[in-house]
């Protein structure tokens, strides 16, 4: 047998409906029913709640038209059919991934073959090479307006890498290292750096600790390629603490430093 | 949550599979509660509810959903449907039951049919509403409270 405990008249009336409803724990309930033994007037409440429930249960009892079904029927049947795929949670957690690979690795896809495609050197870069060879025949420094046009072209490569132009851009009046750049890198990113290395053929040469050069051949850029190397700053750190940070699945930050390196 | 039964289910094929009869099946047992809703929630007015009940079921039963017991989904389409419409002002009242429930106002009138009515359970209401499983027990004593109270009132008019 359950013990019971005592309540009050108010706690009784808060919980007369659940507890004519049937939607009480049975210590709960137990202890409501103990109460309205001897409370003769919650139990006249709990009568009048439960009639009253019941009245308008009976009130809702009406006719319902009897054309109502046929024509809900022949509506729907006018509505284009649109059943949905329906996924539970871990369904749809699992789709999630898999549509995120699919659509992470097709976008890395798409931006290698783009920029490794003869027409993509030929055409949407074409302009900003050909201003660029002009850059590297040039001794000194190149102009702003010269830089610009390189910018554009060292942007297209960052852009196709999965980087994003963020912090501020140095003139080359302004810094040895002319273009400074910020590249979000993660995983996913370095990755894409590796291919990049691999499939453009692209040397790398350790000048320092803290730099590494990347040298883009002929093949791909033209004349350009022969005038300029690309310097990034900061992948020596990335080796290490940066890259334990990358790999557990945060958003690391590395500067990007382009230079012009006379032929 | 616990979605629909397997025999709506089985319904619920037979009608993809072009059984018009299943769908049939499949609206009946809600068509009495959900008509009778509209008609409270619309103030008695027939037609009004006529058309409501149709375009509830049209919209419910067009996108079933399996994880959604269809009889909340229609009362929650019920609702919506009639809150668009204004409720004229409550006529000479012949006293009673029915007209205290309608001279109560439409959110008022709504939980009471909800739960009297309909049968949900607070759970399905607070979801509906989407308010506490505790409010919606105030909010339902209340109701009665002031319901008993019109009722007293129609009497001693």
């Amino acid at each position: 047998m359950l013990e019971t405990t005592a309540v009050s008249c108010k706690e009784v009336r808060g919980q007369l409906a659940a507890f004519l409803e049937d939607m009480l724990a049975e210590d709960e309930y137990q202890a409501l029913h103990a109460h309205l033994t001897y409370c003769a007037e919650c139990a006249k409440q709990a009568e009048a709640v439960d009639s009253l429930s019941n009245q308008i249960r009976a009130l809702c009892r009406v006719k319902v038209p009897e054309d109502l079904a046929d024509t809900i029927v022949f509506q729907i049947k006018k509505q284009p059919k649109r059943f949905t795929f329906e996924l539970s949670g871990w369904e749809k957690m699992i789709l999630m991934i898999v549509l995120n690979v699919l659509i992470g690795s097709s976008s890395f896809l798409f931006g290698l073959f783009y920029f490794k495609s003869p027409l993509r050197s030929q055409q949407s870069l074409a302009p900003p090479i050909v201003s660029a060879q002009l850059i590297a025949q040039r001794s000194g420094p190149p102009s702003d307006a010269e830089s610009e046009v390189l910018l554009q072209a060292l942007k297209s490569i960052l852009v196709g890498l999965g980087g994003e132009e963020e912090g501020e851009i140095h003139t080359p009046a302004q810094a040895v290292k002319p273009f400074h750049w910020h590249l979000h890198l993660d995983p996913r990113n370095r990755t894409a750096i590796i291919e990049m290395k691999k499939i453009w053929g692209i040397k790398t040469d350790f000048e320092s600790d803290e730099e590494l050069v990347l040298a883009i051949p002929k093949a791909h850029f033209g004349e350009f390629a022969e005038r300029v190397k690309i310097m990034t700053g900061g992948l020596a750190n990335l080796e290490e603490d940066k890259l334990k940070k990358a790999l557990s699945g945060e958003t690391i930050q590395v500067s990007i430093y382009f230079t012009i390196v006379p032929a | 949550m616990k979605g629909l039964s397997d025999q709506e289910i089985v319904l619920l094929e037979r009608w993809k599979a072009g059984d018009e009869r299943s769908l049939k099946a499949l609206l009946e047992p809600y068509l009495d509660k959900i008509f009778a809703f509209a008609l409270h929630l619309n103030a008695g007015d027939e037609e009004r509810a006529y058309q409501v009940t149709i375009s509830a079921f049209v919209e419910i039963l067009s996108v079933p959903s399996r994880k959604e017991k269809f009889l909340p989904a229609l009362a929650r389409k019920t609702l919506t449907q009639s809150r668009k419409f204004q409720n004229p002002p409550p006529g000479k009242s012949s006293g009673g039951l029915k007209s205290a429930l309608l001279s109560l106002d439409f959110e008022t009138r709504a939980l009471l049919l909800l739960r009297d009515h309909t049968s949900l359970t607070y759970e399905e209401i607070s979801r509906l509403l989407q308010i506490s499983k505790k409010s919606v027990r105030i909010k339902i004593i209340q109701a009665r409270e002031l319901l008993k109270e019109k009722i007293r009132g129609f009497a001693h008019a």
